[in-house]
């Protein structure tokens, strides 16, 4: 099972209602200075600040969003993962704990 | 490493200090030929203490700035246009690109990314309402947001190639124009939310730190709060600038 960490030096910006992934001088080595992602993103971000697994991420963002089927949310959140991970936002490391 | 508070200079070298927007900044130069870029901006003090004085590895590390074949003293001068635009951060200060004039008793900050017009811009401010305006600075000047919320545009040393720009002033920002070139002339004002990236990307503290990206944030969300922002589309000429003065002429007038 592997674990997503967010990159250090990768901060979430708040600004007017919209939301920036800034990286500061070491993170910007791997991945662009600012992107501009949508308030959902802007949400998983959070929760991946907090930890939460993909499973928690989805139920979370089922309650904040009142969406019934959680398949369409975990596909979405999956997706959002990859694009991150290809950014060099995220980073996953591999678990040997299981 | 950058050197900040608390460093003393050697005997022989002398520490300048720099006015920005009521702030004072004391310098010591790493290459002493820097010192006669700044010109009249800087004013040399008895202080054996500076704020700012970059390593060479500082210095290299924008290399990127310039060219390859830059003297050193520009290098610095530029240089410390970043370091100096970090250290303002904690204060609610920046450096930001673009430019801005005093017209109507209000500062009026044009930017976009180089190469976009901003300089033709200026200069078609300056042939339609001559002497009405007076030049703040013609590449980065400086912004802030004061505690009662009001922000600021105020002069800086680092005026561009064609070094517009005069000492000491300081005005209320009456609006930003964001500028993009483009088949026809248009403006139009933008809602705060927009705004967010182009300006973000126009601050020029280059962070290193996330401590100085929190500020970056604080700082751009303060400035959109108080601050109008049109985006201009246009084709750089005489009636683009005349479509941009009519409009904020309008907004300056409208009652409120």
């Amino acid at each position: 099972m592997n674990r997503m960490r967010i990159r250090d030096g990768v901060v979430l910006l708040e600004i007017q209602g919209t939301y920036l992934l800034v990286a500061d001088k070491e993170a910007r080595k791997v991945c662009r200075y600012v992107r501009e992602v949508s308030e959902t993103a802007g949400f998983l971000w959070k929760c991946m600040e907090q930890g939460m697994t993909v499973e928690e991420m989805t139920s979370r963002l089922m309650m904040e969003y009142d969406i019934e089927d959680s398949s369409v949310p975990e596909e979405d959140i999956q997706l959002f993962i990859e694009q991150l991970q290809e950014s060099g936002y995220l980073t996953v490391e591999e678990r040997d704990d299981f | 490493m950058l050197l900040y508070k608390g460093g003393f200079t050697q005997m022989e070298e002398k520490v300048y200090s720099l006015n920005l927007d009521g702030y004072t900044l004391r310098y010591s130069f790493l290459v002493p030929k820097t010192r006669r870029i700044f010109g009249n901006y800087l004013t040399e003090c008895n202080d054996t203490e500076y704020d700012i004085r970059l390593s060479r590895d500082f210095m290299e590390e924008f290399r990127w700035l310039v060219t390859e074949d830059t003297a050193d003293e520009y290098l610095e001068y530029h240089a410390l246009m970043i370091a100096t635009a970090r250290f303002l951060l904690p204060a609610d200060r920046t450096l930001i690109h673009g430019v801005s004039f005093l017209w109507k008793d209000m500062a009026w900050l044009i930017t976009a990314p180089s190469g976009s017009g901003k300089t033709t811009q200026l200069k078609n401010w300056q042939e339609i309402v001559g002497d009405d305006m007076t030049v703040i600075n013609g590449d980065k000047p400086v912004i802030s947001c004061r505690d009662e919320g009001i922000v600021y545009m105020s002069s800086s040393p680092w005026m561009g190639k064609e070094w517009y720009g005069n000492c000491n002033i300081s005005a209320k920002l009456g609006g930003i124009i964001l500028l993009e070139q483009g088949d026809h002339n248009e403006i139009k004002r933008l809602c705060s939310k927009d705004a967010v990236l182009p300006l973000f990307l126009e601050l020029l503290s280059y962070p290193d730190n996330t401590d100085q990206i929190h500020m970056m944030g604080r700082l751009l969300g303060r400035i959109l709060e108080h601050t109008p922002v049109w985006k201009l589309t246009n084709l750089g000429n005489l009636d683009s600038t005349e479509l941009t003065k009519e409009t904020i002429l309008k907004y300056v007038e409208a009652p409120r």
